[in-house]
């Protein structure tokens, strides 16, 4: 295994530093024309983490196999309750605005994903989907190393999560990746407020004349420079950004109303947006829990392409959700589920909507847990080749197969 | 890809006299760094004691772990491992062990604690892991802060924590579980590609079969019992020698390679002296521990008294980790006890280290992985909350002499106390401009003026 040391930002300084003037330390990444691939051309990807394991089978329910209701004698949805797609699956009955958006032909899913040797444990699980490296322990994540390759302008906001912690898939070697918690207004540095305050603290981080020397001053000063200047610029950017959709007041609605008032700040140069709503780690009382948490999310994502739509955005972003593993067939005593190992990705926005992949089987179980039936990095080479317009080699190990998710 | 970057210091080391005994100023400058690196930083009287006591006195003042009487062993109260427990706990464990490296006056147990909490790394509630087994862990770590490294890796194979994390406990004869046996040599011992073998791996992991945990599910703690039956007893071949090992003897083993010194000689050096240290540094210094019977405690004294540590090329050549950013920084304001811990575990998440919960088997990756512009927002902002917040004790309490002091000596106390000096012509006048811009009256003008100083560059640097 090679644990890579993890360098960071040696771009961004050249993308924020030497722009002056007017034209605002975000302008470059309008002034330079984006070098895509035929039609790939100012895409989005959204990556939405659902947290804590999600339970599949309460999710995309396979209402029609007796197995099902036999496991889940608590817990199983009722036939008439589900949203059905077809004779055998349905969605969660909480999920009626997304039932909505797959009806319109808006949302492909992806049934049984996973990854061979499936981990248990949360944290484990969490890093191998986003490291994309389920046997070594990559330092990177497999959205860093497509901002460390892809030829997208340098630019501090080319990748942002929407997450108090900056989550594993964004760590990069050459990149430097804002966390966003909340809103705009919450990316700032707690500045005094008495007078000279904010001018001087900003003057600070200048390295230079000082009685030491040290290998890492260089990278220190500059991240810090960064951050105070974006943590000015990103307030005002984005408070051109006006919207009349409806989001739910929760915290996954306002987490994807600052994502559509991202992509619709050009100046921002945004292409890979990360999100994270839960949890989902639903061990006990499962089902008010997770109904409460589909439906927030259903209906969180049903007005962030609304609100993208109205500002024709829509065509141009791909949201794709994951989580770290499904949850056990069998129910516990509890009224909840232990943690288990496949479960269903969605993908949504200009997709080619339907059911994709092998429905897992209820019966030939994995220790008790569905075995996934399609790699998540072939859902990942997808995207990044087919959406992104990137090669997938050097982001992912290996040679995935595309799925035929994308018109 | 941009061109690899390097954090070795700048300059030529001479590695025949790097090791031999400091000879030069012994200043508070020396003794800040020294409580920097073998503690957490401190207060001005911290920091003036040991400048008062001589270099080999400092030393030895730190080495001596007897002064860390009557900390708490364990945290207060239950500590459940359920999942409306969990968070409750996790507060509970990190108060306990933050407020033992706030107070104790044998910092240096705390930081090699720490530093052996990221290297024979384990993590509370993965695969069961219960508080107290945690707790249990890094009070064999205090324990055997600086005694030999090989007899705490083997204890380390009775360890509660570590047999769930690295899933001895639950490997058999009939089923041996490689994990242990593949970290102890990859990550805790040799180092990766360091010449053992996948069959060493193999055969390794069946002489650390036949241990499991007794309690059942609803201890507080398992209890580490031998269970012959599920022992392989048989003879097994690795590292060129064959025999019917058991797993001490294993460890005895790795404990003779040639790549065992170097490996863990490399890590104290980039944890205690700078990062990427030279190939002929780390093998002298692994001959070092290997010939002290790999005692820490030799090896300590001889790194913290020597002429290489107090060099320019050491000198603010690591970057604190947030433990020792909260930890320092509440040491510095002379904090007697911690913060709620509540928005402090918040603000170390943001900062990218949470104790007890590694990010994996492979520890904190450490050096410039800690600085990217959500982590350095996360530090400026929890400076900015200790200067700027009645968090903390007023600065009338921690800066010295400032009721007599023109704003020039102001600046300067400022400067000592938060950058022991560290500072540029440009930042001091600053710091001095934005005190002569405030009403002397104004009670904010000291707390802004010391959070100037905790913004630059040089207050991210150990």
């Amino acid at each position: 295994m090679t644990i890579a040391r993890k360098q960071f930002l040696l771009g961004t300084i050249s993308g924020l530093a030497l722009i002056g003037g007017g034209q605002g330390v975000f302008g470059r990444a309008l002034a330079q024309t984006p070098a895509d691939a035929a039609g790939a051309a100012n895409r989005v990807l959204v990556v939405l983490n659902l947290q804590g394991g999600n339970d599949g089978l309460n999710t995309l329910v396979p209402y029609g196999d007796p197995v099902y209701q036999r496991m889940r004698p608590d817990l199983g949805l009722a036939p008439h309750d589900v949203l059905t797609i077809d004779a055998t699956v349905g969605l969660n009955p909480s999920m009626r605005a997304l039932k909505a958006m797959y009806d319109r032909g808006r949302v492909a899913v992806i049934q049984g994903a996973g990854y061979p040797n499936p981990d248990h444990s949360h944290f484990r699980s969490t890093e191998i989907w986003q490291t994309a490296d389920p046997v070594g322990y990559d330092a990177t994540g497999w959205l860093g190393r497509l901002l460390d390759r892809a030829d997208w302008p340098k630019n501090l906001f080319t990748g942002v999560a929407v997450s108090p912690v900056l989550p594993e898939l964004f760590i990069a070697e050459h990149h430097d990746v804002p966390a966003i918690d909340g809103g705009a207004r919450d990316f700032r540095l707690a500045i005094d407020g008495t007078r000279g305050g904010a001018q001087d603290f900003a003057a600070q981080s200048d390295a230079t004349d000082l009685p030491f020397r040290s290998p890492f001053l260089p990278t220190i000063a500059a991240v810090q420079r960064d951050t105070q200047r974006g943590s000015e610029e990103l307030p005002k950017l984005v408070a051109g950004y006006k919207t009349t959709a409806s989001y739910p007041v929760t915290g996954i609605g306002r987490s994807l109303a600052l994502a559509a008032q991202i992509i619709g700040t050009p100046a921002l140069g945004t292409r890979v947006i990360y999100v994270a709503h839960g949890s989902f780690d639903t061990h006990v009382s499962q089902k008010a829990t997770q109904d409460r948490l589909l439906g927030q999310l259903s209906d969180a994502l049903a007005a962030f392409y609304d609100d993208l739509a109205a500002h024709g955005n829509d065509r141009r972003v791909l949201t794709m959700t994951f989580s770290e593993f499904g949850r056990r067939v069998a129910e516990n005593a509890s009224r909840g589920t232990d943690h288990g190992e496949a479960g269903p990705m969605f993908v949504i926005g200009p997709v080619k909507g339907g059911l994709y992949g092998t429905p897992p089987s209820l019966e030939q179980l994995h220790e008790g847990n569905l075995a996934y039936g399609t790699d998540f990095r072939s859902v990942y080479a997808t995207i990044i080749e087919r959406w992104l317009g990137r090669p997938a080699s050097g982001v992912l190990a290996g040679d995935w197969p595309a799925l035929p998710i994308l018109g | 890809m941009d061109a690899a970057r390097t954090y070795r210091p700048a300059g030529a080391l001479d590695p025949r006299t790097a090791l031999l005994p400091y000879r030069g100023p012994w200043t508070e400058r020396e003794a800040a760094h020294l409580l920097r690196r073998a503690g957490f930083g401190g207060s001005r009287d911290d920091i003036g004691r040991l400048a008062a006591l001589g270099m080999d006195r400092a030393v030895d003042s730190l080495l001596d772990l007897s002064a860390a009487a009557n900390l708490p062993a364990q945290p207060d109260g239950a500590l459940g491992w359920g999942p409306h427990e969990r968070r409750a706990s996790y507060l509970a464990m990190t108060s306990w062990w933050l407020g033992r490296m706030l107070t104790s006056r044998a910092p240096l147990q705390e930081k090699l604690a720490l530093f052996y909490h990221g290297h024979f790394t384990s993590a509370v509630f993965q695969k069961g892991t219960r508080p107290l087994e945690m707790i249990d862990q890094i009070n064999l770590y205090h324990r055997m802060a600086l005694g030999s490294l090989e007899d705490l890796t083997g204890q380390l194979v009775r360890d509660p924590a570590m047999m769930r994390y690295l899933d001895t406990a639950s490997s058999s004869k009939l089923h041996p579980n490689e994990n242990f046996a593949r970290e102890l040599m990859e990550l805790f011992t040799m180092g990766h590609g360091s010449g053992y073998t996948e069959q060493d791996v193999r055969e390794s992991a069946r002489a650390f079969t036949g241990y499991a945990l007794s309690g059942g599910r609803t201890a507080d703690r398992g209890a580490a019992v031998f269970l012959p039956r599920r022992h392989d007893a048989g003879p097994k071949t690795l590292l060129g020698r064959t025999g019917n090992w058991s797993g001490e003897e294993v460890i005895s083993i790795i404990y003779q390679q040639t790549a065992t010194p170097r490996f863990l000689a490399g890590k104290l050096l980039a944890y205690f002296l700078y990062w990427d240290p030279e190939p002929e540094l780390v093998d002298a210094y692994g001959r070092l521990l290997e010939g002290n019977g790999w005692k820490v405690s030799a090896v300590m004294g001889t790194l913290l008294r020597s002429r290489l540590f107090y060099s320019p090329r050491a000198y603010r050549a690591l970057v604190k980790s947030p433990v020792e950013f909260v930890v320092g920084t509440l040491r510095m304001v002379e904090r007697a006890t911690l913060p709620e811990p509540a928005p402090l575990v918040a603000a170390m998440a943001r900062m990218g280290q949470m104790l007890f919960m590694p990010p994996n088997v492979a520890g904190w990756p450490g050096g410039a992985a800690w600085i990217n512009s959500a982590t350095m927002l996360a530090r400026q902002n929890f400076a900015d909350a200790v200067a700027m917040t009645p968090m903390t004790s007023d600065p009338a309490d921690y800066v010295p002499g400032i009721g007599g002091l023109d704003v020039r000596a102001l600046a300067g106390a400022i400067v000592e106390l938060v950058l022991q000096g560290d500072a540029s012509p440009a930042q001091r006048a600053r710091i001095a401009a934005y005190l002569n811009a405030n009403a002397p009256d104004d009670a904010r003008r000291v707390r802004g003026a010391v959070y100037l100083a905790m913004a630059t560059p040089a207050y991210q640097l150990a």
